[in-house]
């Protein structure tokens, strides 16, 4: 072929290509029949180092998604040689390779026989692999080498000025071909990169418009306000417990908006809902054909909260290899995609959440020691809804307002008796359980009012009879030993045995308290008369206001107007 | 995200463990990883325990795997009852 027409072609073939692999593949078949080689690589220099940046063998082409050590070793066994074991291949010096001696379009380095005593390092290396010779051309982008296109053989080779007039004249082509594909997965991976960064920021707007604020003002939740308004400003590691749906994820969004990191993203990633092969992935990222399915670079969480926060919630559930990787990010602030050789140091505060006791976890070696220490920096508790259940009306009026605005209805108001029978419920899922209550409620509601019918099963009033509703175990006052103890009609008994007959006060204030408040919640406040919490608890009113005082209970706040 | 581990330790058989979603770009590789199991007396079990998501094509294609003596095991329901009704449709 003449040469202009090779140019030509190759020039074709090459731009016809996007990805490195396509235009390796396109180059060989276009220059194989010019220059006899079997099998093309490019080397990509980063800084003072190259790295092994694509391969193609002519006789034995790359697979879809087969990753390059993968290849590497196919490669070797066709030639008998023992495999590498997947192991990455490493980066090295420029000055080991004959990169070093190129300095620009037009040089070249011709290594006629690899068996003769090396003059690069880089050629050890290449003869383990059972190459003989090659021929390096460096890659000029903008009057600057990017790196180096190598083409070998299994034998040794004469250099031959006619082939080297043709490999000059088409590394222009070849320059702007493998510029254009680094260029183009360079591109690849931005785009993913801001897809990624689009798809965490809308969920933020949804997690934004779930949980505006955090609602209430009981004792236990200032508690948590004031840890978080200490810690929110600092970078340190926070640990949030809690049982489910008691708002760990709210928690951590509170911290990240008000510390210093609140411009950049929050990625939240749940530990417990991945595919246990795919969190390595997930956290930390995967290079292409890091393992069969790894079509493309993918970049992990830690990563992508770079400069702001991760929340990993369920982090009990990590197996202990991923405590591991985790630990290193911890300890050393860096790390490796899965099947990648490059360190990624990342600077992401971490916030992490458990429903799970982890001293215990820690205790049966479920989870390591070393790391509950790391991670439980600044433990923050989130508590039950049992515990505050004083912040249920402004829950209720603020998820209420909420759900109406969504399905565009009017509710004005909560009635008493179903404010009474939220107030009463032990909510074991917490402000989720709730949530979902209230939204099935609004959707029922009709009216301006929600009332207790459009509550559902659960917070029904009991029949005449007097006989416990059927989830009457799931009642705060049958979890109260005091009013179990004197109330006239039968309550379930944190057993279940529905016993009754004891008279006696229970010394314990805590639980005492609990249920004094939850009867003067019922009742708004009134201690004596018919609709009094005297007449509710069997007790006479002077022997209630007696125990009030003495428990220091204010029985005006209880007077609020549903 | 799809994650594929073929392990080949049985002499008797070799299972292809899919994890994360599987949607119609990844068939490739999952026709890969069954070709590169060696033949000789080896029957196929493809692992489906840890899949999420599985999309129409894959669905089609994990149906078709019946007529070469592949097997599934630990299939999400949802993707069996959706098999058996795409293949109700079919007949």
């Amino acid at each position: 072929m003449l040469h202009a027409e090779l140019i030509l072609e190759l020039s074709k073939a090459a731009n016809a290509h996007l990805d490195i692999d396509g235009v390796l593949a396109a180059l060989c078949r276009g220059l194989c029949p010019e220059v006899g080689f079997e099998a093309l690589t490019v080397l990509a220099c980063r800084g003072s180092r190259i790295r092994l940046h694509a391969l193609h063998v002519s006789a034995n082409p790359r697979h879809p998604g087969e990753s390059l050590p993968a290849y590497v070793d196919r490669n070797r066994a066709l030639r008998g040689l023992p495999p590498l074991g997947g192991s990455v291949i490493p980066d090295m010096p420029l000055d080991w390779s004959a990169l070093s001696l190129l300095k620009g379009a037009g040089d070249y380095y011709v290594c006629e026989d690899l068996s003769r005593p090396a003059r690069f390092q880089q050629e050890e290396m290449l003869i383990t692999h059972g190459f003989r010779s090659y021929i390096m051309l460096p890659l000029v982008k903008s009057g600057a080498v990017i790196g180096a296109i190598m083409l070998f053989n299994y034998t040794p080779r004469r250099k031959c000025e006619g082939e080297l007039a043709v490999l000059q004249g088409a590394c222009d082509i070849i320059s702007i071909a493998v510029a254009n594909a680094l260029a183009y997965e360079e591109i690849a991976a931005l785009k993913e990169q801001l897809q990624n960064e689009n798809r965490l920021l809308q969920d933020e707007i949804d997690h934004r418009w779930m949980f505006e604020e955090i609602v209430g003002s009981s004792p236990p939740l200032r508690i948590v306000l004031d840890a978080l308004a200490q810690v929110s400003p600092t970078d340190t590691t926070v640990l949030i417990t809690g049982e489910t749906g008691t708002g760990k994820e709210l928690i951590a969004r509170a911290i990240h908006r008000r510390s210093q990191r609140a411009h950049r993203a929050m990625v939240s990633v749940n530990c417990a809902s991945l595919a246990p092969d795919l969190i390595a992935s997930e956290l930390f990222g995967h290079e292409k054909g890091a393992f069969t399915g790894a079509l493309s670079r993918r970049i992990g969480r830690f990563e992508s909260a770079h400069r702001g926060s991760i929340f990993l919630d369920e982090i009990g559930e990590l197996s202990p290899e991923l405590q591991a990787g985790l630990l290193r990010v911890l300890q050393e602030r860096s790390f490796e995609r899965v099947g990648g050789s490059e360190t990624i140091e990342t600077d992401a505060r971490i916030i992490a959440a458990t429903n799970r006791d982890l001293e215990a976890e820690v205790e049966h070696g479920r989870f390591r020691r070393d790391l509950f220490y790391r991670l439980n920096v600044f433990p923050i508790h989130a508590p039950p809804l049992r515990s505050r259940i004083e912040d249920i009306p402004v829950l209720a009026d603020y998820f209420v307002g909420r759900f109406a605005r969504r399905t565009s209805k009017r509710i004005d108001r909560i009635s008493r008796d179903a404010l009474d029978a939220l107030m009463s419920y032990s909510w074991p899922g917490n402000i989720r359980e709730l949530q979902n209550v209230l939204e099935r409620a609004v959707i029922l509601t009709t009216g301006d009012t929600l009332l207790l019918q459009a509550l559902g099963g659960v917070f029904q009033p009991r029949p005449a009879n007097g006989v416990p509703r059927p989830a009457a175990s799931q009642v705060v006052v049958a979890d109260a030993p005091f009013l179990a103890s004197i109330s006239p009609v039968p309550v379930t008994s944190p057993t279940g045995n529905g016993d009754a007959t004891n008279s006696q006060v229970n010394p314990c204030s805590d639980h005492e308290r609990i249920q004094l408040e939850n009867a003067l919640r019922r009742c708004r406040g009134r201690v004596a008369g018919d609709k009094g919490a005297a007449k509710l608890l069997g007790v006479p009113p002077s022997t209630l206001e007696s125990r009030i005082r003495v428990l220091g209970i204010d029985k005006r706040q209880f007077r609020y107007v549903s | 995200m799809l994650r594929i581990d073929v392990s080949t330790e049985n002499s008797q058989e070799a299972i292809i463990s899919l994890s994360g979603n599987f949607t119609g770009e990844y068939i490739r590789c999952v026709e890969a990883a069954i070709a590169d199991v060696p033949q000789k007396n080896q029957s196929i079990l493809l692992n489906l325990k840890h899949v999420g998501v599985v999309d129409r094509e894959s669905m089609s294609f994990l149906r078709s795997l019946g007529d070469r003596d592949i097997r599934l095991t630990q299939c999400p329901a949802y993707v069996l009852r959706w098999m058996d009704q795409d293949c109700r449709n079919c007949s």
